[in-house]
C-alpha cells in the first residue's frame, strides 16, 4: 500500500514536470508575445516590460525561474518603480507568478477567485451525473426490453450524441426563456448553477446509465444472484447488497476519466451561462499569450485529474475486496 | 469472420445504421453534383426562412456557384451539375439561416468536413494507437513496460489543454505552412485530434497482442522462420484488426464531438467553411428571446445525433457479433 502510494507519487511528479516542462516549452516557442495589442507599443516600453518580466533572459533562465524557487540574479526593473521583488515564487513554492494581461492580478489570485466556483459547477455536475445515471441504468436493467427501458436507451444515446453547448442552449430556452424559473446567465446565487450543472452533467449521467445498465445485466446472470434470491432475500436486499456493487465497479474506473471530461465541458459550459469559473480564463489566457495563466491553469488541471484518478484506484480496494490497490501489475 | 458477417447481417438495427451512414457517406462525397443551393453565397436582405415542405416549394432557378477554395474535382463535379440541372436548384427544405444559406446544403457541405475530420483523425489514432500497441506487447518485458508507462502518464495530461494550446501555435504558422508544406491549418488540425485518441487504442491493441503471442500459430510461424517484423505484421496484426475495427466506431463519435467543442471556442473549422459543429454552434446561439429560429439548432443537432447514433449501433452490433464476451471497451 505505502510502496502503491509512493509510487505514484514518484509518477506525479513526473507527469507535473512534462505537462510544466511542455507547456513551457509551447507557450515560449510561438511568436507573439503577452504585450501584442492592436496598436504596437512603443520599443522602449515594450522593452522595459519585458525586463520587469525576465522576459528578456534566456530561456532556461527563464525556466528555472519559472519551476523553482533559486536564486538566479538580479530582481525587478527598479527604474519601473518595481520594488525589486522577484517576478516568480517558482511553481514549486506554489506561487505562479504575475497574470500577463490582468495587470495588478497574480494567477494564484484569479485561480483562488474562479476555482471553487469551477469545482461547485463541477462537482454538482458529477454528482447530478450519479444520481440520475445510476438508478436510471438500474432501472433500464431490471426492466429490459421493456418500454421504459427503450425509452431510457433512447435517452441515453442521446445525451450521449449531443454537444453539450446543444443541450445547454435548449435547457436555456425551455427553463430560462420560455418558463423563466431560472436565471439566463451570471452566477451568485444556487439557483445560477442549476442549468450549467444540469447542462454539463447531462452527457455523463448517460455515460454513467448505460455503464451501470450494461454492469447490471453482467451481474444479475450470475449465480451468487440467483443463490441470494434462492435463499429468500428481499429483492431489494438482493439490488442493493449484491447487484450494486457489481454493477457500479465500472463506474468507478470511469469517474477519472469523467472527472478530466468535466473540467473539459466546463470551458463551453462557463462561456456559455457566463460564469467567471477557471475554464473561461483558460481558453482567452491561451489566446492571448497570458502564458502565466494559461499554464497555471495546465498544471492545476493535471493536479486535479491526477489526485482523482488516485482517489478511483484506491477506492477500488474499498469496493471490490478482490482488487487489492497494490496489485496492480 | 462469416459468422460475424452472417451475425451482423442479421441484426436489423445494425442494417438500418450502416445504410445510413452508406447514404450519407455517398451523399457527402457526390455534395457538388446534388442540385442544392450553394452553402456559402449570401442573400443578407432576407430573414431567415422557416423549413417549407418539398411538395410546397419545391425549388427555384437562380443557382449561383459560389464556393470556398474547391478541389480540382469538385470544380469538375460542380460543373457537371450545371450541365444537368442548369441553374435549377432545391427550395429551402430545411429553412436557411440569418445570412440566407441554405440550411440543408450547409448540412450536407458540412458533414464532408465533419466526415474529413473523423477519417483523418481515426486514422492517425489508428495507425499510432496500433504500431505503439502492438510493438509494446510483442516486445513485452522492459520495452513494454516503459511505453506503457508512457501510455499512462498521458492519460493523466489535460490533453484537451495542450490541444488548445497547440491550436494557438498552428494557428501563428498558418501562412508557412500553406506557403512551405502544401498543408492547410484544417488538416493539422485533424491530425492534432487523431494524435491525442490512440491512448485507448495502444492499451487494447496490446492486450490483444499480448493473448495471441502465446498461441500456436506464431509458435509455427516462428519455427518455420519468420522474422519479427513479419510475425508482427502478417500473422498478429491481422488478428488484432476486429478489435481495432469496433474500437474504431467509438473513436469517430468522440473525435466529431471534439470538433464541435473546438468550433464551439472558435478554435477549429472557419468560416466560410461549414462543419457540423460549426452549424450547431450556430444554431445555439441563434435561441434567443427575440427570435425563435429553432430549425438552425434542431436539423444540425439532429444530423450529428442520427450519425452518432448509427456509428454506436453499429459498433455495439459489430462487438456482439465479433465476440459476444468482449468486455465493454472503456473510453
Amino acid at each position: 500500500m505505502k510502496r502503491f502510494l509512493l509510487r505514484r507519487l514518484l509518477w506525479f511528479a513526473l507527469t507535473l514536470f512534462a505537462v510544466v516542462t511542455l507547456a513551457f516549452g509551447l507557450m515560449r516557442g510561438v511568436r507573439g508575445g503577452p504585450f501584442d495589442g492592436e496598436r504596437p507599443l512603443p520599443a522602449a516600453i515594450e522593452r522595459n516590460l519585458r525586463a520587469s518580466y525576465h522576459l528578456d533572459w534566456p530561456l532556461w533562465k527563464q525556466y528555472c525561474e519559472y519551476v523553482g524557487p533559486l536564486e538566479l540574479g538580479e530582481h525587478g526593473a527598479r527604474a519601473l518603480g518595481g520594488d525589486g521583488t522577484q517576478v516568480f515564487g517558482g511553481v514549486l513554492s506554489g506561487d505562479f507568478g504575475p497574470s500577463f494581461r490582468y495587470r495588478d492580478f497574480s494567477v494564484n489570485d484569479i485561480l483562488a477567485q474562479s476555482l471553487p466556483i469551477s469545482l461547485a459547477l463541477g462537482t454538482l455536475a458529477l454528482v447530478f451525473a450519479l444520481c440520475v445515471g445510476i438508478p436510471a441504468g438500474l432501472a433500464s436493467a431490471l426492466l429490459r426490453g421493456r418500454s421504459l427501458d427503450v425509452v431510457l436507451r433512447l435517452a441515453t444515446s442521446l445525451g450521449i450524441a449531443l454537444p453539450n453547448f446543444v443541450i445547454a442552449s435548449a435547457l436555456l430556452f425551455v427553463f430560462a426563456l420560455v418558463w423563466p424559473v431560472f436565471p439566463v446567465a451570471g452566477y451568485g446565487s444556487w439557483r445560477h448553477l442549476v442549468l450549467p450543472a444540469f447542462a454539463l452533467g447531462a452527457p455523463f449521467a448517460a455515460y454513467a446509465a448505460r455503464l451501470v445498465r450494461t454492469g447490471a445485466l453482467e451481474v444479475l446472470a450470475q449465480d451468487y444472484v440467483r443463490t441470494a434470491r434462492a435463499k429468500g432475500l428481499p429483492e431489494s436486499r438482493v439490488l442493493l447488497r449484491h447487484v450494486l456493487p457489481g454493477a457500479l465497479l465500472p463506474v468507478l474506473s470511469w469517474l477519472g476519466p469523467a472527472a478530466a471530461g468535466v473540467l473539459t465541458g466546463s470551458l463551453v459550459i462557463e462561456r456559455i451561462f457566463a460564469i467567471p469559473g477557471t475554464g473561461s480564463h483558460f481558453v482567452n489566457s491561451a489566446l492571448n499569450r497570458d502564458y502565466t495563466l494559461a499554464m497555471g491553469v495546465t498544471i492545476l488541471y493535471t493536479a486535479l485529474v491526477y489526485g482523482f484518478n488516485l482517489l478511483v484506484d484506491l477506492s477500488y480496494g474499498w469496493i471490490d475486496p478482490r482488487m487489492r490497490a497494490g496489485g496492480e501489475e | 469472420m462469416n459468422d460475424a458477417w452472417n451475425a451482423l447481417r442479421a441484426n436489423r438495427a445494425a442494417r438500418v445504421a450502416a445504410l445510413f451512414l452508406l447514404a450519407l457517406a455517398l451523399a457527402s462525397l457526390f455534395a457538388p453534383l446534388l442540385p442544392l443551393p450553394s452553402p456559402a453565397a449570401l442573400a443578407l436582405r432576407d430573414r431567415p426562412l422557416a423549413p417549407a415542405w418539398p411538395w410546397e416549394h419545391f425549388g427555384a432557378h437562380g443557382f449561383t456557384p459560389e464556393y470556398w477554395k474547391l478541389s480540382w474535382i469538385d470544380s469538375q463535379l460542380v460543373a457537371l451539375r450545371e450541365r444537368i440541372f442548369g441553374d435549377w436548384q432545391t427550395g429551402p427544405w430545411l429553412g436557411t439561416d440569418a445570412k440566407g444559406r441554405d440550411l440543408l446544403a450547409r448540412i450536407v457541405w458540412g458533414s464532408r468536413t465533419s466526415f474529413e475530420v473523423a477519417l483523418l483523425a481515426s486514422l492517425t489514432s489508428l495507425v499510432i494507437g496500433v504500431s505503439w500497441g502492438a510493438v509494446a506487447g510483442y516486445a513485452g518485458g522492459r520495452v513494454d513496460n516503459a511505453m506503457m508507462r508512457f501510455v499512462d502518464l498521458c492519460f493523466s495530461l489535460p490533453f484537451v489543454f495542450l490541444v488548445i494550446f497547440l491550436i494557438g501555435v498552428v494557428n501563428e504558422y498558418r501562412a508557412e505552412l500553406e506557403r512551405d508544406f502544401g498543408i492547410d491549418r484544417e488538416t493539422v488540425f485533424y491530425v492534432l485530434l487523431g494524435a491525442f485518441t490512440w491512448l485507448t487504442m495502444a492499451r487494447v491493441v496490446r492486450g490483444q497482442v499480448l493473448s495471441l503471442k502465446k498461441r500456436e500459430f506464431v509458435e509455427a510461424a516462428r519455427v518455420l522462420g519468420a522474422s519479427r517484423p513479419r510475425i508482427l505484421f502478417a500473422h498478429l496484426l491481422p488478428n488484432v484488426l476486429p478489435v481495432v475495427l469496433v474500437y474504431l466506431t467509438l473513436t469517430v463519435p468522440a473525435v466529431m464531438l471534439y470538433e464541435a467543442f473546438l468550433s464551439f471556442l472558435g478554435l477549429g473549422i472557419e468560416p466560410p467553411k461549414v462543419s457540423w459543429g460549426l452549424l450547431a454552434v450556430e444554431g445555439a446561439e441563434a435561441l434567443t428571446p427575440l427570435s425563435f429560429d429553432w430549425w438552425l439548432v434542431l436539423w444540425p443537432s439532429l444530423a450529428i445525433a442520427a450519425t452518432l447514433l448509427a456509428l454506436n449501433v453499429l459498433g455495439d452490433a459489430l462487438r456482439d457479433a465479433l465476440d459476444p464476451r468482449l468486455p465493454e471497451l472503456r473510453r
